[in-house]
């Protein structure tokens, strides 16, 4: 069976030298460092691609669909921009077909008030509340295929919206500091302290306080021992 | 340079040698590299994903998904229902982003194996040893107390009012102190995927990685794989214009069970297996909201599990991630959408996994796309109802006033008589709203060629020196998540391939 064949032997030694040992444990420690710095836009080398083409008239259309589809509240300044240039970056990632499937649900949806029989304008045209309800139903109308394009279209929009810092500081979502709260407390924990009370977490729900913390060490205790590993220092 | 990117590759193109080049850095890959660079073999590996290191991880979603996941996360499946899946495009592959959970493959799945293929060494006692070294290099453990969160008391504590079994998880993990980032790449450095546990050890050990270069056919001489080409792309315009080629002794595929089966059928193999038994453990989300706030994004994901219904191949677990990838999937628009996402703090996700009863298949699509197919099987149809609504039970029963339930046509439910009203006569499968991110199956392993696409070494039958060790090798489903099955595998390979080709290495010195 050809499987059974033994591969070629090695008759010399590779072609490049292999890196020094300061090199290679220097850069073990780094991928596993946790600096805390927590940025949006990670200054680790890596280089975010370039906006993805796209005409001024897609532009137009698009910028009515954000408007349909993000809400009112609360107000973001350059709204439209601003998500269309994550879009567009996002959109270099991606396969071609699907890009083509982006677009062309930038021209469908825009046309979506005039082929529904709403009205004669255009989507970028009309106010967002009235857009808005347009696509809900183009998406609940269950028209296959089209009514997938307004569920792809609003990942690619809300995702983006939900990102933004006016937006998550609006529904109270703050993890920047509580994790670096974190950092620090693994920091800690790795270096043999004890946990105190605050590091929990919680308990937040009424009613979740009583046997919370019991049930977790005797839940803990019960786990199989082939799956309990030594806690190993970083 | 130790590991490299698009600027370091010649404009004309590189050429590169090693003994063994892996393709792909994610749980087979890693673990598959380490071993065989531990026991002194040049290693090369080469990564379609960028380098991230631990510290460059964050909160924010919209510029993670391109760093870290493949098509910045617009992937899906096509079928009765389509579904959406996400998997890893970076250096450490699916595990930089995954959830943690870190189970072997239950023993009679293993034992299953190990009869079908005949080989005991495949089976619960014989794949031991391996289990044992992955659990020891991901430190594989229960968590801290103080990485538990409300979501998790939710469930454990729902679970426990009910009368169900949980089980509660071990993850790969070292002091995880309860960030809820790991979709997005562990800030802390706990979680120990293989970013941060088996890469650094195969660099230590000499190895080097090409990064930025998707691998696009093997290199075939005299009937024998000899090395890989693929192309950097450059990070401005994503163009793929930089040939990097490399020569190896023996190469290892190890770029999932999409991609692998992808770059395999580009070379009109005759196995008829290739690219078939398709698997992926589908999922469903349950979005509870409660009446108090429990800010489940603090806490780890998935604490335990609830297994009560593991017998039909269902498991309930909690699944909260970020606001973004939540706003994604949540119908509606405008201020109705916002209506439901400011109550961010004090809503729950969770998730219903069924096991699969039916495959699907990878096939090479137009415009260097993948296309894969599965439909979803009567019986799991019935399985999601039934886990929903069970899930659904779980969130009344611990007081929450809403769900918003998978189904395309029916989504809030405020009581469990409007849950009930859902059944499999009044839906259709195109109405539920999955989602995957376990993957397997597409070369699995055997011994027969007729059967299978790798024999029990990982090596394919009809291209000797070339190796697969990733999800795809699984001969069958699993029921669990699925990496550290991958690394025992991986791991099992890798060592195989090191005695092989160490002997090699001897017989030729001795000559
Ligand atoms: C969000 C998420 C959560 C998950 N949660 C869990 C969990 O909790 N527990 C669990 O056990 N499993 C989990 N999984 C699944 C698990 O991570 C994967 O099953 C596992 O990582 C797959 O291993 P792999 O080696 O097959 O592929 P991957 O880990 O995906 O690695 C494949 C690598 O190959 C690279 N590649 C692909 N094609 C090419 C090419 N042509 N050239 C060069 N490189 C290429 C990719 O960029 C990638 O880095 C999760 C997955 C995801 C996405
Ligand atoms: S919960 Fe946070 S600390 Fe724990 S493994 Fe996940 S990302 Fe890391």
């Amino acid at each position: 069976m050809a499987s059974h064949a033994e591969p070629a032997p090695i008759v010399a030694p590779t072609a490049s030298p292999p890196p020094t040992l300061p090199e290679r444990e220097a850069l073990a420690r780094q991928m596993m460092e946790a600096t805390g710095e927590l940025s949006r836009h990670p200054g680790d080398g890596w280089i975010m691609a370039d906006p993805a083409p796209l005409s001024p008239a897609l532009v137009r259309k698009f910028h009515g669909l954000i408007r349909a589809m993000c809400p009112p509240e609360p107000r973001v300044p350059d709204l439209e921009a601003r998500i269309e240039d994550q879009v567009r970056r996002m959109m270099r990632y991606m396969q071609p077909l699907i890009v083509m499937g982006f677009k062309a649900a930038l021209h469908v949806l825009d046309l979506a008030p005039v082929w529904r029989g709403k009205s004669l304008k255009r989507l970028q045209d009309l106010p967002p509340d009235v857009g808005a309800r347009i696509l809900t139903e183009v998406e609940r109308a269950r028209l296959g295929p089209i009514s997938d394009m307004v569920s792809a279209a609003r990942a690619a929009v809300l995702a983006p919206y939900y990102d933004l810092d006016e937006v998550l500081a609006h529904i109270g979502y703050t993890p920047v500091e509580f994790m670096r709260r974190r950092v620090a407390l693994r920091r800690r924990l790795a270096a043999g302290e004890a946990a105190l009370d605050g590091d929990h977490i919680g308990p937040y729900a009424p009613g979740l306080r009583a046997d919370n913390l019991a049930d977790i060490a005797v839940a803990a205790a019960r786990v199989e021992p082939q799956a309990k590993a030594k806690e190993v220092a970083p | 340079m130790t590991i490299l990117r698009y600027a370091d590759y010649e404009p004309r193109g590189a050429e590169f040698d090693a003994d063994v080049v892996v393709v792909g850095t994610g749980a087979g890959g890693a673990s598959t590299g380490a071993i065989l660079a531990e026991a002194g073999l040049d290693v090369l590996f080469c990564e379609e994903g960028g380098y991230h290191p631990t510290g460059s991880f964050n909160p924010y979603m919209t510029e993670s998904m391109s760093r870290l996941y493949r098509d910045s996360g617009t992937t899906s499946i096509l079928g009765t229902p389509n579904i959406p899946y996400v998997e890893g495009r970076c250096v450490g592959g699916s595990t930089t982003l995954n959830g943690g959970m870190a189970y072997r493959a239950p023993d009679h799945v293993l034992d299953d194996w190990a009869a079908t293929t005949g080989d005991p060494t495949l089976g619960t006692a014989g794949m031991e040893r391996h289990f044992g070294m992955v659990e020891e290099s991901i430190h594989a453990g229960p968590q801290h107390a103080t990485s538990v969160g409300d979501d998790n008391r939710i469930m454990y504590q729902g679970a426990q009012k009910l009368g169900w079994k949980s089980a509660v998880n071990t993850r790969n993990q070292s002091h995880c102190v309860g960030t809820n980032n790991c979709i997005l790449g562990c800030p802390t450095g706990a979680k120990q995927s293989t970013l941060v546990s088996y890469m650094p050890r195969a660099i230590r050990a000499g190895a080097r990685c090409l990064t930025e270069v998707r691998v696009e056919r093997l290199l075939i001489e005299g009937g024998r794989c000899v090395g890989v080409e693929g192309r950097a792309v450059n990070p401005r315009t994503r163009a793929y214009d930089r040939r990097v080629r490399v020569r190896a002794r023996a190469v290892v595929v190890s770029a999932g069970a999409v991609h692998t089966p992808y770059l395999l059928l580009r070379h009109k193999l005759r196995s008829r297996e290739l690219g078939r038994n398709f698997l992926c453990h589908p999922n469903a989300k349950i979005i509870a909201q409660y009446p108090f706030d429990v800010h489940a994004w603090q806490g780890v994901s998935q604490w335990s599990q609830v297994r009560e219904f593991h017998g039909d191949g269902i498991v309930l677990a909690e699944n909260m991630v970020p606001p973004a990838p939540l706003a994604a999937t949540i119908p509606w628009l405008g201020r109705e959408h916002m209506d439901i996402l400011e109550r961010y703090n004090q809503t729950l996700v969770t998730g219903c996994l069924v096991e699969d009863s039916t495959t699907g298949r990878v096939h090479r699509g137009p415009l260097g796309m993948p296309i894969v197919r599965y439909d979803i099987s009567d019986w799991d149809f019935q399985r999601f109802i039934f886990g929903t609504e069970r899930l659904a039970e779980l969130h009344f029963a611990m007081g929450a006033d809403r769900v918003i339930l998978p189904y395309r046509s029916f989504h809030i439910a405020r009581s469990m008589d409007e849950v009930r009203r859902v059944t499999p006569q009044s839906l259709k499968k195109s109405d539920l709203e999955l989602f995957t991110v376990h993957l397997m199956g597409t070369t699995r392993m055997g011994s027969r060629p007729e059967s299978s696409v790798v024999d029990l070494d990982g090596q394919l039958w009809e291209l000797p020196g070339c190796y697969v060790a990733d999800a795809s090798v699984f001969p069958t489903a699993i029921g669990v998540n699925p990496q550290v099955t991958i690394m025992a595998l991986g791991t099992r390979i890798g060592e195989r391939l090191a005695t092989r080709l160490m002997r090699c290495r001897h017989a030729a010195a001795a000559a």
